[in-house]
Parts: structure tokens; C-alpha cells; sequence
């Protein structure tokens, strides 16, 4: 039994209810946080990521059905707590950061009363003044200047960067041991994103947190995450730890994700992934990725690749690795790209 | 293309464009357009990159009028654009540039089928019948990638990447001598941005497009275009052939700007410094007026003379 190991995810599958059918969200993602670690979920919209840290957190909206699977943390299963048993969890326990800094945060409530209101949750003799000093002291860890007058104002008084990092002092009010963070910094400008990762990263390591970092950005994964789970309609298709994922990928959606977008030395054609994601009402039969891959094997279209294992941490599900498949090479823009980032580090 | 060969297709001078707020005590100014000056030329991509806020779409805005401008002019194709709206100068204008706008969904029309999206400028441009229209329509669809059955369908059908690829055939169907197009990726999934912005490099050289490129992913920027224009509160502080500026990047804002950007490398990412920029900080006071200087061949940056030394130092 692995000591660290504070939250793991096993076989999870979550469908949702709506007009046309059965929507499979999730569709056996397995996935395990250690001690002081980021675990990044990287995917594209509709992959099933969100919906993935939704069902940890309990938070499913209500025409989610969740069809298996199990969500270990502390010695019990998740997925079998009672709504009053996740309460003592639920922001406590394991803190939230959501995209969207502005509708995280009540429009007509002072900032320092939404951080108050947290830690009253904790301690709920705590006088006003003792809140005061810790909110206050809170707002300063995060890097709000000011903290004393600001304090006393209202969210449309902090600009988006300003936001975020309430919100985060929300999040850590609670001392959580587990940070989820759901693309925190989509919505921010770049350099704004570049400081509130740094504080992430910091907060992280002074508190020794354990974060679940969502993001559909192959730049911000690169600068938190630890260990990468790639995401691709509602599976867990590639995963292994920063350096694998960057310089060894292995899975073809994987790759061309890596490919497809310019940084800031490409000058080659950008290689696009034809088509679209699969709709998830009619998962496809074998790998969901097979449409759009140019050397899908026949196999592909038949049936669901297992995990093929390249390391101990590093694992995908693509058939392109079972010893009989025919062994490809690298996409030469990817091979050239790889071999460059190598030499810049 | 050398330099002096250019042809300008716009020309901004002095450009200012300021919004108020409030009255009397309570009035507030800003000034979204600072003072800027720039030319785009024919067959080139003019990237515009600034962070939100920093007036890079209300500049696009400006130049297809949808704001009268405050003062400064503009010149397009050779005509003074910047005067009184009139009924004659508005057809120039939509005759003439196109743009093309970041969210795909609110940008089309839900009750009209993407034939009737599309075609909707043809009528402004006098092709009054209808077969000729159909086929010029269908053409452009062929062009971006869609077929004709696509042609009846409405926008909510559509992906978001397919409803951009409308949006860009809506704009290239008349034939616009300029294409503005805000944040035209911005909105979409990494793969498919890669498939429009293959699709606006392969229509820009096929059919010889200028188009300005506002955005503020500076990787997509620095890809796309042929010069970029770095700005700042409504300032523009750099502006430079965009391999150029990324490979001598002088003003401290820029320096800031493409410290922050996050590089697919998780080696270099863990270990890199990033910039901060000050503006009390990062400069020399000496009285003097900044202005915009050229430090090296077509390399401008916005500066006084004391910090052009500086600069020179970097290069």
C-alpha cells in the first residue's frame, strides 16, 4: 500500500440523462493523487474532464448517473457518502478553484465576508475580530496588497487576476489538503496566468498540497503538472509524468495535441487533427480517436484498446503499442519539436 | 518583399479614440486609442497583441467605423476614411474590409440558414440574381471547407470550428481588399484552431489576402503574421517584423509579455523567471517625449532617447 496516496480514482464512469439519450461523460477514467503532487487532466471541451472532478467533489448536476466505479479517499468510497457526510469534506477537505473568477464570488457581499464565511464554517466561535486578522492575513498570502481596505470591498472593485486569488483565499480558508483547480486561469490574461500559476505553485509547496490541475493547455501542463492525464471522450487515453507526456508521447491523439499548435519557434504547417470529437451519445465501438487518426489500424474501429504499459509511470491506451502493430514513427514536425524543446531545457 | 516595394492598403496616423463616462465631477475619460500610428500593406497579416483591455479590438473598430474615431486620421486604398459617416463612404467601407469575430455562435444569425448568412453581403454588393448568388455562395463554402448540404442548415448545427469556417466564408465572399479578424481562434479547441488557422493561411495565399490579426495568444500571433504590433494601454509600445520582435523583443513591456507566455516544455517551464513590467520602474525619466523610434530597419519601439541607448545595448 502506497503511504502517499491520499486520493485515488478507480474505473469511474458517469453518463448524463437528457432528451436524446444517454450522454457518456465518463467512461472508466482511473487516476491516483499522491502526497505534495499536481496531477494534471488535460483535454479539450466535452472530454469529460470537468464532469470527472465534478463527481469527486459531489457536485454533479442532478441528471448525472454515475454507472461505476469508486473514489477512495480516506478509507471510503465517495461515490457511497451521504450528502452530510461530503459536507465535512467538500471544502474542507478538498478546496475548489473555478474558471470563472467573477460568478465564483457573490456580486453583493464584501470580499472579506466571503472569506470570513469559511472560516466561521471551520470555527464557528471564532469572534469577528480573530476572523478579521486571519482573513486579512489570508488575502496578503495570496498577494493582495492592501489586504486591510480591501477587505471591506466588493468583487466588481478587483480586477480578474485580483479575483482569482480571493477566490484561492477562499479555497485555502479551510486548510484543504486537496486543491481542484478547473482552468483557473482561462479567463486571465497572460501575464496575469503567469503569477496566479506561480502562486499555485508556491501555496502548493508551503501547505503541501495535493492538486488536481484541469486545463486544456499544453503551456500551463507543462509549467504545474507533475504527472499528466490526457483526456480524450470520456477516457484516460495516455498517462505517465510531465517529461513522458512532452518528449516520449506515445498515444496518436496525444501527439497530434502536441503538434497542432504553433509555439512560439514553429514555422512548418500546423498539423491539424481532421474531423470532430465523436458524439457521446453513440461512443464508438473501439478507439474513440480512431476517425481522426490518419494510421488508425483496422483493430481501431473493432475494439477498445487496453492500457499498454512504456514505463512503470507511464501508460496509453492505443493499440499502436501491442507488439504485433506496426511500428510508426513519430509525425517528423513532432520528432523535429521534441528534439528542439530537448536542447532549449 | 522589399520595404520600399510596399503598397499601404491603410494607413493610420495619430490615431486617438477616448470614451466618457459620467458628467461634470463624476466624468470619467479613457483613453481606449492613445495616440497610434501604423500601416498595414497589401498581402501582408498585421498582428495586433495586447492584453484584454488594451484597445486592440476597439482599433479594429475604429478603422471599419463602427466607432467615429476622436481625431488623427486614416487612409484607405488612397481615401481619407476618418471624415463624416455618409451613405457613400459606409458602401465603401463594407465593399471593401470584412471582419471576422471571436465567438462563433453570437456572430451568426440563428434563424438564418448559412446560405442566407453567407449571401446576405452578396445582395449589398449587387448581385441581384439569385442563381448567381447560390453559386458564388457554394463556391466560398468549398473554399472553407464546407459542402453544399451544409448550405441549408442553421448555425446551431454546426461545431464551433464549422461556425467559424462560416463566419470566415461570410466574410471572404465579397471580397474584401481587408480582413479584420478579432480573436478569430481564440474561442476554439486546440485542434481545431489548428485546422482554421491552416485554412486562413491556405486562403490567404490562394487568394492574396491582407488581414489584420488582432489576438492575444502571442504564439498564434507570432505564426501568423508578417509584422506584429505590441500594445499597452491603448499605446502602441513596439512594433517590428514578427520573427524580428520575437528575437530582439526591446520595450519592457514586450519583454514582460513574452516572459509570461507558457511554453510547451515542462523542463524549461519549471525553472523560468519570468519578467514584471513597471511602468514607474522600467524606464529612464529624462522630460523628454517619447515617441516611436526606429532602432533597427522597420524594428519601431516607443521610447525616448535615453532608453533608445539602452535598448541598442540589448540588440
Amino acid at each position: 500500500m502506497d503511504n502517499d496516496l491520499i486520493l485515488s480514482v478507480n474505473d469511474l464512469s458517469v453518463s448524463f440523462k437528457t432528451i436524446n439519450g444517454m450522454v457518456r461523460a465518463v467512461r472508466g477514467v482511473s487516476f491516483d493523487l499522491r502526497r505534495g503532487e499536481t496531477v494534471a487532466i488535460v483535454g479539450e471541451s466535452g472530454s469529460g474532464k470537468s464532469v470527472t472532478i465534478k463527481a469527486v467533489m459531489g457536485i454533479l448536476a442532478g441528471n448525472a448517473v454515475i454507472d461505476g466505479g469508486s473514489i477512495m479517499y480516506g478509507g471510503r468510497d465517495l461515490l457511497k457518502a451521504s450528502e452530510k457526510d461530503y459536507q465535512d469534506i467538500r471544502g474542507s477537505r478538498i478546496g475548489l478553484i473555478f474558471q470563472d473568477p467573477l460568478s465564483a464570488l457573490n456580486p453583493i457581499m464584501k470580499i472579506g465576508k466571503q472569506i470570513t464565511e469559511a472560516l466561521k464554517l471551520t470555527d464557528p466561535k471564532m469572534s469577528k475580530a480573530d476572523a478579521r486578522k486571519k482573513a486579512v492575513a489570508l488575502m496578503e498570502s495570496v498577494g493582495i496588497t492592501d489586504a486591510d481596505r480591501r477587505f471591506d470591498q466588493y468583487p466588481f472593485q478587483f480586477s480578474g487576476g485580483m479575483r482569482q486569488r480571493v477566490v484561492i483565499a477562499i479555497a485555502l480558508a479551510r486548510d484543504p489538503e486537496i486543491l481542484i483547480c478547473d482552468e483557473p486561469t482561462t479567463a486571465l490574461d497572460v501575464t496575469v496566468q503567469a503569477r496566479i500559476l506561480d502562486l499555485i505553485n508556491e501555496i502548493k509547496k508551503e501547505r503541501k498540497l495535493s492538486v488536481i490541475f484541469i486545463t486544456h493547455d499544453m503551456g500551463v501542463v507543462a509549467n504545474v503538472a507533475d504527472r499528466i492525464n490526457v483526456m480524450y471522450a470520456g477516457r484516460i487515453v495516455e498517462k505517465g509524468t510531465a517529461d513522458e507526456i512532452f518528449f516520449e508521447p506515445a498515444h496518436p491523439y496525444t501527439q497530434a495535441l502536441l503538434a497542432a499548435m504553433p509555439d512560439l519557434e514553429t514555422s512548418e504547417r500546423l498539423m491539424s487533427i481532421p474531423g470532430t470529437p465523436p458524439n457521446m451519445i453513440y461512443p464508438p465501438k473501439g478507439d474513440a480517436f480512431a476517425e481522426r487518426n490518419a494510421h488508425a489500424l483496422e483493430i481501431d474501429f473493432e475494439e477498445e484498446p487496453p492500457y499498454f504499459k512504456i514505463s512503470d509511470t507511464h501508460y496509453a491506451a492505443t493499440w499502436a503499442l501491442h507488439p504485433k502493430a506496426p511500428r510508426r514513427e513519430m509525425p517528423e514536425v513532432l520528432r523535429n519539436r521534441i528534439a528542439r524543446i530537448k536542447e532549449e531545457a | 518583399m522589399m520595404p520600399d516595394e510596399r503598397v499601404p492598403l491603410l494607413e493610420v496616423e495619430h490615431l486617438k479614440m477616448t470614451f466618457t463616462s459620467g458628467k461634470g465631477a463624476k466624468k470619467v475619460v479613457v483613453n481606449a486609442i492613445n495616440d497610434n500610428s501604423f500601416s498595414i500593406y497589401e498581402g501582408e497579416t498585421f498582428g495586433l497583441v495586447g492584453e484584454s483591455g488594451c484597445g486592440k479590438t476597439t482599433t479594429g473598430r475604429a478603422i471599419i467605423r463602427l466607432y467615429d474615431p476622436t481625431s488623427g486620421t486614416m487612409r484607405f486604398m488612397g481615401r481619407d476614411i476618418s471624415g463624416p459617416m455618409t451613405k457613400e463612404l459606409r458602401h465603401f467601407l463594407t465593399d471593401n474590409i470584412a471582419m471576422i469575430f471571436q465567438d462563433p455562435i453570437d456572430s451568426l444569425n440563428p434563424r438564418m440558414t448559412v446560405e442566407e448568412i453567407v449571401a446576405e453581403g452578396l445582395k449589398y454588393h449587387g448581385v441581384n440574381d439569385p442563381a448567381e448568388r447560390r453559386e458564388i455562395v457554394l463556391d466560398m463554402l468549398a473554399k472553407v471547407g464546407l459542402t453544399k448540404e451544409h448550405a441549408s442548415r442553421y448555425p446551431h448545427e454546426f461545431s464551433g470550428g464549422q461556425r467559424q469556417r462560416v463566419g470566415i466564408a461570410r466574410a471572404l465572399v465579397v471580397k474584401p481588399k481587408l480582413i479584420i479578424a478579432d480573436e478569430p481562434v481564440s474561442a476554439l479547441d486546440v485542434s481545431i484552431q489548428a485546422q482554421v488557422i491552416n485554412l486562413l493561411n491556405d486562403l490567404k495565399k490562394e487568394l492574396g489576402l491582407t488581414i489584420m490579426f488582432i489576438a492575444h495568444d502571442l504564439s498564434v500571433v507570432k505564426y501568423f503574421s508578417t509584422r506584429v504590433a505590441v500594445m499597452y494601454y491603448g499605446k502602441i509600445v513596439e512594433m517590428a517584423p514578427s520573427d524580428e520582435l520575437y528575437r530582439h523583443p526591446l520595450h519592457p513591456y514586450t519583454r514582460a509579455l513574452l516572459s509570461a507566455v507558457p511554453q510547451p516544455n515542462p523542463r524549461l517551464e519549471k525553472q523560468r523567471k519570468r519578467l514584471t513590467y513597471d511602468p514607474a520602474k522600467d524606464h529612464i525619466e529624462t522630460g523628454e517625449e517619447r515617441e516611436m523610434r526606429e532602432i533597427l530597419p522597420e524594428h519601431f519601439v516607443y521610447c525616448n532617447s535615453a532608453e533608445l541607448e539602452e535598448y541598442k545595448k540589448l540588440i
